[in-house]
């Protein structure tokens, strides 16, 4: 059987190539995945689906929690983050600790307090199920379900998460004019976090410490952990900061709910102590500079992504009975 | 082997005035040949032999870092058989557990779990083998087993400095008999 293999290209000049392949948004790969990253049959009781914890009307991250919770309201020690834009990441994760979009399934699967869960017990369910064992078929042309198809249909998946249809975009595609404060943001931006948060991605894709107060209750050691290097002790990946104003709270622990504390932290609240810190001082931003940089952040916003029904949950006709 | 005595599953073995049962014995066993790339997962469970192409000269203990990026996460590489860490991707090169009566984890069990793909800490043993022969890998585990148990608490589960050394120390531990 031939197997049809087909990507969507991305023809947007100011982008950068992506280094995963872009799946096409309508192959029955990525409707396979669509479906698995919205169903709780992949946690150990059934009851927290990849979608919990990266809801699309939160930009894929987890609404109001702080640290973010498995099943049985297990809490974590990190602030589940975005989903946008994977295809042009070389690492996943806060802590870099997955080399790829496939690999990175594997963690919230079966780690302890997010899913819990055994890959026997989830192909198990699946290859029971009527609903996949018609999904596979269409998206692999066999059965049954594999690891290899569960990892490639979620991944495919979360490739087509794309969000460039900001006001930002429709700027670099001269089909927009900034307002004066959004230019002046811009400037500001570009003077002071693009170097991390760097355009069109808004993130470099590197790891830094951004100085924060250290939390002793978590002591989380970051990408110390996976490098074993202690000039990584505290390194958290450099999150994009598209559409964060539906991404709150902010951090990798999500300590900061508001954007105001992000502001604030870099303006004043630099722990100036933590020998291994990316940022060596203070940010100074007045409270101009703030709202500024706050207009221009507003137009990273995309609410063609928010709002895609391409990419939300499929709810079938209910049969009558 | 445990000193010369050849591991038997779930038997005890005297070992240092001391009682080792090994439970888990699994390794991953690649072959590179001119045309393709082999890998075999062997298990103690299961099989600890795997058959060598004619034009073999070498094979790996271990997935290296090339292997592990370009994972199709299939056959003996799916990580549904136990070996592959999902906190820290990549592949559990050599996975031993057992019990000791010199652990001092719980139930006196022991585990080491060697592995690695990136820098400084990649862990795969590459051995060269005569061709067209079969071979006998034998392991003495004794060394790294009281290495496990005397400098790190008998539990050893992540990449770092402390699998460098004990996979180190298993790689001095192999001959191959023909």
């Amino acid at each position: 059987m031939l197997l049809l293999m087909s990507f969507i290209s991305v023809n947007v000049e100011y982008f950068p190539e992506p280094i995963y392949p872009i799946a096409n948004p309508d192959s029955p790969i990525v409707s396979l995945g669509r479906e698995l990253f919205h169903d709780p049959i992949l946690s150990k009781d059934s009851t927290v689906s990849c979608a919990s914890c990266h809801s699309q009307y939160n930009a894929f991250a987890h609404s109001d929690h702080a640290l973010s919770h498995g099943i049985a309201d297990r809490i974590g020690t990190r602030n589940a983050p975005a989903l946008v834009n994977l295809a042009w990441s070389e690492s996943f994760m806060w802590d870099g600790a997955s080399f790829s979009l496939e690999a990175q399934v594997l963690t919230p699967l079966t780690a302890h307090h997010e899913m819990d869960n055994s890959l026997d017990t989830i192909l198990n369910r699946l290859n029971k199920h009527p609903k996949y064992s018609y999904l596979v078929q269409q998206a692999f042309g066999k059965s049954p379900i594999q690891t290899k198809h569960v990892l490639k249909a979620i991944a495919d998946y979360e490739s087509t998460l794309i969000s460039r249809n900001s006001r930002y975009d429709s700027m670099r595609m001269h089909l927009v004019e900034f307002t004066e404060q959004e230019k002046k943001g811009y400037t500001l931006f570009k003077q002071h976090c693009n170097r991390c948060h760097a355009e069109p991605l808004f993130t470099n894709g590197q790891f830094a410490n951004n100085a924060l107060p250290i939390d002793t209750s978590l002591n989380d050691m970051g990408r110390f952990r996976i490098t074993d290097d202690s000039a990584h002790i505290r390194h958290f990946k450099i999150p994009t900061l598209r559409n964060l104003l539906y991404s709150f709270p902010y951090m990798h622990d999500g300590r900061f709910k508001r954007l105001r504390d992000v502001f604030n932290h870099y303006a004043k609240g630099i722990n100036m102590h933590d020998e291994t810190r990316s940022i060596k001082n203070p940010i100074p931003l007045s409270s101009n500079d703030i709202t500024d940089l706050l207009s221009f952040l507003h137009a990273l916003t995309d609410r063609t992504f928010i709002f895609n029904p391409a990419f939300s949950q499929i709810h079938y006709p209910q049969r009558n009975q | 082997m445990i000193a010369k005595t050849p591991v038997v599953l779930n038997s005890s073995i005297v070992h240092n005035n001391d009682s080792i049962i090994i439970t888990s014995f699994k390794a991953y066993i690649v072959i590179p040949t001119l045309t393709d790339t082999i890998v075999h997962l062997l298990d103690i469970e299961d099989n600890l032999s795997c058959s060598l192409p004619d034009d073999a000269e070498s094979v790996i203990i271990g997935i290296d870092s090339m292997q592990t990026v370009r994972t199709n996460f299939s056959g003996a590489l799916d990580p549904i058989h136990g070996m592959f860490w999902t906190w820290n991707s990549g592949y559990i090169n050599v996975k031993i557990e057992g019990i000791s009566q010199r652990s001092m984890q719980r139930n006196r069990i022991f585990q080491m779990h060697l592995g690695g793909f990136t820098a400084p800490h990649q862990e795969s043993i590459p051995l060269r083998i005569p061709r067209n022969t079969s071979i006998k890998l034998s392991i003495d585990i004794a060394p790294s087993i009281d290495a496990l148990l005397n400098n790190h608490q008998g539990t050893v589960m992540s990449p770092g400095k402390d699998a460098h050394e004990l996979m180190h120390i298993l790689q001095q531990s192999i001959n191959i008999e023909q």
